[in-house]
């Protein structure tokens, strides 16, 4: 653990007090503007309302739409795609009663606990957020309903258990496979990325982390990413891993600039 | 789920008295889980070395989604501790996360301690003195560590 501090405007008290102030006004507006933590099913047509003034998205949305007709709205409070991901799971596996994909992702997380440890998490302050997973998992595929879920997810705390245990695997793989990471890592070691872009319970989900937990968890995502480029009309799809079977079970999410939304198929 | 956090930090207890830390000391009040009071040793060979200071542990019901209020209440000249005792390092601030605990926030606060980090200063003349003038900075550390055995 770095002492370091990245507080760079903590010249003083009173503007540090300040800094603080308007973070917590910040977060105060986001749910504010989003109540919701995760919405129904929209229509994804509805999302061309907003973007009206700029045709690249515009016209990839339109595109999209033909396959993909729906999404749903995550909350944009930095904590987005492991919701997304986490949620989509849940949803499979109790609406299409995908006993192999439950089979597969409770063996995941069963084993998880191991694989925290080994890497240095201690185990007092894993185990709360290992049984909450769990504790859902063990409500799939008969015990819950999908609306069940969606009210777990939209319970803030409960919310930010599960969360929280996504960040944690995100970290642990990071630091377990090091060697994959370095690299791309540009100021300081894995050990301080994770501390300062992984674990805090705000903080986005990159291209590493990204990368990171669908590796831990092994179930392939496809990320549709908008861009204001006009001369495209297809998004961009960053398929992880890139090999995946087209046939297998995929996390579709709808990426536009620091967000992600879950798409859903016709 | 307000017990979560108190569950939680039974545990921490639990942690602190099976292990036996060194270089610092913490428990709760015995009337409220909520508040801790902590003792962290200077660190040997440092000049920080024979310091005994005093902190308080402010726990939430949210903890650990949000970290303790610490401050420190033995006076202390410290490039990243307010002259209120409130300490300025990143974990307890914008990079906390629910994975420290009672035992990785005193370890921390206690490295902090000859491990300063004068660009973000909480006390600006201890950090002037740090930087520019370590004779002095190490004459006023002394006497912060003098008068915490006053306290």
């Amino acid at each position: 653990m770095s002492q370091q501090s990245s507080n760079q405007y903590a010249y003083d008290q009173e503007l540090y007090e300040q800094h603080i102030k308007q973070l917590d006004n910040i977060k105060n507006e986001i749910e504010a503007q989003d109540p919701f933590i995760i919405t129904q099913p929209i229509e994804l047509q509805i999302l061309e309302s907003e973007y009206l003034e700029n045709q690249g998205f515009l016209q990839k949305i339109q595109k999209i739409r033909e396959s993909y007709p729906y999404f749903r709205r995550v909350r944009r409070d930095g904590s987005c795609f492991y919701r997304a991901v986490l949620f989509r799971i849940f949803e499979q596996i109790i609406q299409f009663k995908d006993q192999q994909l439950l089979n597969k992702f409770s063996t995941i997380i069963a084993n998880s606990k191991t694989d925290l440890t080994a890497v240095g998490y201690e185990q007092i302050v894993i185990d709360d957020f290992y049984d909450e997973i769990m504790k859902q998992i063990k409500l799939c595929p008969n015990n819950i309903t999908v609306q069940g879920i969606v009210d777990a997810f939209c319970n803030k705390v409960t919310s930010d258990y599960l969360i929280m245990y996504m960040r944690m695997l995100t970290s642990g793989y990071i630091k377990a496979n090091s060697f994959l990471f370095e690299g791309y890592i540009e100021t300081g070691t894995v050990e301080l990325f994770c501390q300062q872009e992984v674990d805090p319970i705000d903080r986005e989900a990159d291209q590493i982390q990204i990368i990171a937990l669908q590796n831990y968890l092994q179930i392939p995502i496809r990320i549709f990413y908008l861009d204001g480029n006009v001369a495209t009309f297809d998004a961009t799809i960053f398929q992880i891993p890139e090999d995946a079977n087209p046939n297998s079970i995929f996390i579709n999410l709808l990426y536009r600039p620091g967000h992600y939304d879950i798409l859903y198929p016709k | 789920m307000s017990t979560n956090s108190r569950m939680r930090l039974v545990r921490d207890l639990q942690k602190l008295k099976q292990m036996i830390p060194q270089g610092f000391q913490a428990a709760p009040f015995d009337d409220n889980i909520l508040l801790w009071e902590a003792v962290i040793f200077g660190p040997d060979q440092t000049i920080w070395d024979g310091g005994i200071f005093k902190l308080l542990l402010e726990f939430t019901e949210e903890y650990p989604l949000k970290p303790p209020n610490v401050i420190f209440k033995t006076k202390i000249f410290h490039p990243n501790v307010y002259t209120d005792g409130k300490i300025c390092l990143d974990i307890l601030q914008n990079q906390w996360s629910p994975i420290y605990d009672v035992w990785a926030i005193l370890t921390s606060i206690r490295s902090l301690l000859n491990d300063p980090n004068p660009d973000s200063p909480a006390n600006s003349e201890a950090a002037k003195l740090y930087l520019e003038d370590k004779i002095t900075y190490f004459k006023r550390v002394e006497e912060c560590v003098e008068e915490s055995w006053i306290d």
